[in-house]
């Protein structure tokens, strides 16, 4: 062995020598930038906070609420998991929140942040949550509110046999071999199309046409599938639900209609996500995540946060398999859009019609305009609606004047929101909120309902609710969430998206 | 004199946070154990400590590996249909835990489930033994 190659030899060892110590020592923990201290908010406009930059992270936050939202936000830690995003590597333009934040795992729910390919930037599957493609279905009928009248209870226990909810609920015809669990991942909604589970109509009328490219089924291991085998088409729990709904506001005549949207109609939403399969896409790269930020050398300040260069094989591997379950989310909650045509049909002659369906826990590469630059970014949504304007080249054709529909549930008892994506949100990369955002822990909510009758209660005001579960149903009670109305305000008065039709709910199945 | 382990829920906006306060390791993961249990059927008790299956978990660290060890349950319920209970350690190492799960197949009419998880997360995650006295104080979220 020549000297050169004995000296190359032993740089080599070295470096072998100081990633195993790395490794040993496990991930390296950083201080979060506003660890133990109040998170500064300045005003930026009526609707936008800045978090200022400051040790550790590379931008500035910013969070759309209005004054009266913030005290809320100070009653946990989301603030803070703000800030905590904005430390990552390669992250372009801000760490962002949209106004029904709340505190979530590494990155808050509400979450927005976008990073560059070319400049480092990073994955980070916390940043998508375990419940990959967890996102909401709208559907439209032809009844009005005066068809239902009467069987409203009929229709609630009809959806309730239809849609499998509780463990290991599922429909025998979808426990799928390996061969067509691959083929529902790679193809999406095309493969519900030739199951007979989906319309040409339904996919022109879902995010991405119901398939995220890039999938890769071998990127998703054999306890994955094993948790979503016998999940195609089922609920889950949590906040999860199918929901009747009437739509008892217009805000937006034309983009109403261009929707199919109109007074007194009765709708269905579903909201579900990737179910076992997703959750276990997430653990598996987490668990390979952690090393890989030790591998690149990354500090984290929340351990949920770990990520690797987008460049690298962990995060191609990740994606590759986040995309199938992704998929898969669409099959599932096409699968139960299905079985709800179904009873609608059965119990009405009715049909129902796919408005849109939006993914809102989701990593996607997309094309933004920043400090006026067009830069090919991968945007990570946690808890956050894309919300496209009119004409961008992403919005389905039927929406291209319209601007594509974002849906936002609220709760159980009160209301929901079917907005438009409008211009301003090019500051938001596209995105609005998700949802109203939690107000009490799940605990809070059990320990000042745990002992009413929320179910009697709300059928008292006009709502029927089954669940699989009576804890759900009190962890879930109207009370738990902030006034949908309070966040899609903010939403419409910050431009980012405005608002088309208010949907009061008359029925709600619960996981 | 020792205590004997515990465990508390503790609020988290959209989830649940259990803290647990043990003697030692092999306690404290029995505590998680019994903390699970107690997650998803609000009632404890319902869980007989009938059956053992061999569970061993790895991660990076104490932390790692204690998340590792509730998705393991998590698992082991949903896909194997195994609601565990109970923990009994035989190997324990930072990067490393063994031992038996104690628990019964899940039985609908006897263990009714409140809130399945979807997840034990990263986040705040903590095993800390203090080096003197090897009590452990530990803490999980649980992803709804």
């Amino acid at each position: 062995m020549s000297r050169q190659d004995r000296k190359r030899r032993q740089q080599v060892d070295k470096k072998n020598a100081r990633k195993r110590e790395a490794r040993a020592a496990g991930p390296t923990a950083a201080e979060p930038p506003y660890h133990g201290k109040q998170v500064p908010l300045e005003r930026l406009d009526a609707c936008r906070w800045r978090i200022p930059r400051t040790d550790g992270m590379h931008v500035d936050g910013v969070v759309w609420a209005r004054e009266d939202l913030l005290p809320d936000l100070r009653e946990d830690r989301c603030l803070e998991q703000v800030a905590n995003v904005a430390t990552l590597p390669g992250i372009v333009g801000h760490s962002m929140a949209m106004p029904d934040i709340h505190w979530g795992y590494g990155f808050p729910i509400g979450g927005v942040a976008a990073f560059d390919p070319d400049a480092g930037g990073v994955v980070s599957p916390g940043g998508v949550g375990y419940d990959i493609n967890c996102g909401v279905r709208l559907l439209a009928s032809d009844l009005q509110v005066g068809d239902v009248q009467g069987r409203v209870r009929q229709l609630t226990d009809a959806l309730f046999e239809a849609i499998p909810s509780g463990i290991g609920a599922g429909r025998p015809e979808l426990l799928l071999g390996d061969d067509d669990l691959d083929a529902l991942m790679a193809r999406g909604l095309d493969w519900a199309v030739e199951r007979g589970l989906a319309t040409p109509a339904d996919v022109d009328h879902v995010e991405e046409r119901g398939r995220i490219p890039g999938a890769d089924p071998s990127h998703v291991s054999k306890r994955a599938r094993s948790r979503g085998r016998g999940q195609v088409g089922t609920l889950g729990s949590g906040n999860h639900f199918a929901e009747v709904g009437v739509v008892d506001e217009v805000h937006d005549e034309a983009a109403a209609a261009a929707m199919g949207l109109r007074l007194g109609q009765v709708t269905l939403m579903i909201h579900s996500g990737s179910r076992g399969l997703g959750h276990q896409v997430c653990e598996d790269a987490l668990t390979g995540m952690l090393q890989a930020a030790v591998d690149f050398g990354i500090p984290l300040v929340d351990r949920q946060l770990c990520c690797a260069p987008i460049t690298s094989a962990p995060a191609r591997a990740y994606l590759a398999g986040m995309a199938a379950a992704a998929n898969f989310a669409f099959v599932n909650r096409q699968a139960m859009a299905h079985w709800a045509r179904g009873a609608f049909k059965d119990l009405f002659k009715a049909k129902l019609t796919t408005v849109y369906d939006v993914c809102h826990n989701i990593a996607k590469f997309e094309e933004h305009e920043v400090e006026g630059k067009l830069r090919r970014l991968l945007v990570h949504r946690k808890g956050a609606t894309r919300a496209l304007p009119p004409g961008h080249p992403l919005v389905p054709r039927a929406y291209a004047q319209t601007g594509q529909p974002v849906i936002i549930p609220g709760d159980m008892g009160r209301y929901s929101f079917v907005l438009r994506g409008a211009p301003g949100s090019t500051a938001s990369l596209g995105s609005a909120c998700h949802g109203a955002g939690r107000l009490l822990s799940r605990h809070e909510a059990k320990r000042r309902y745990g002992d009413q009758d929320i179910v009697g209660k709300l059928a008292d005001q006009g709502v029927i609710v089954r669940g699989a579960s009576r804890a759900t149903v009190v962890e879930e009670v109207p009370e738990a969430y902030k006034d949908v109305a309070q966040v899609v305000d903010v939403v419409d008065q910050g431009g980012l998206a405005t608002k088309v039709v208010r949907i009061r709910p008359i029925a709600c199945v619960k996981g | 004199m020792t205590t004997a382990a515990t465990y508390r829920f503790f609020d988290h906006t959209g989830d649940y946070g259990v803290d647990v306060d043990a003697p030692d390791a092999g306690a404290a993961y029995d505590a998680v154990a019994q903390a699970f249990a107690a997650l998803l059927t609000d009632a404890p008790g319902c869980v007989a400590r009938a059956e053992a299956r061999a569970l061993e978990v790895t991660g990076v660290d104490a932390a790692a590996t204690l998340v590792a060890f509730g998705n393991e349950l998590l698992y082991l319920f949903e896909a194997e249909g195994f609601l565990g209970a109970g923990f009994a350690a035989e190997a324990m190492a930072p990067d490393r835990v063994a031992g038996s799960l104690w628990g019964e197949p899940f039985d609908p009419a006897r263990h009714p489930i409140a809130r399945p998880a979807k997840a034990v997360t990263h986040h705040a995650a903590a095993f800390d033994e203090d080096p003197r006295t090897g009590r452990v104080r530990a803490r999980l979220i649980f992803d709804l």
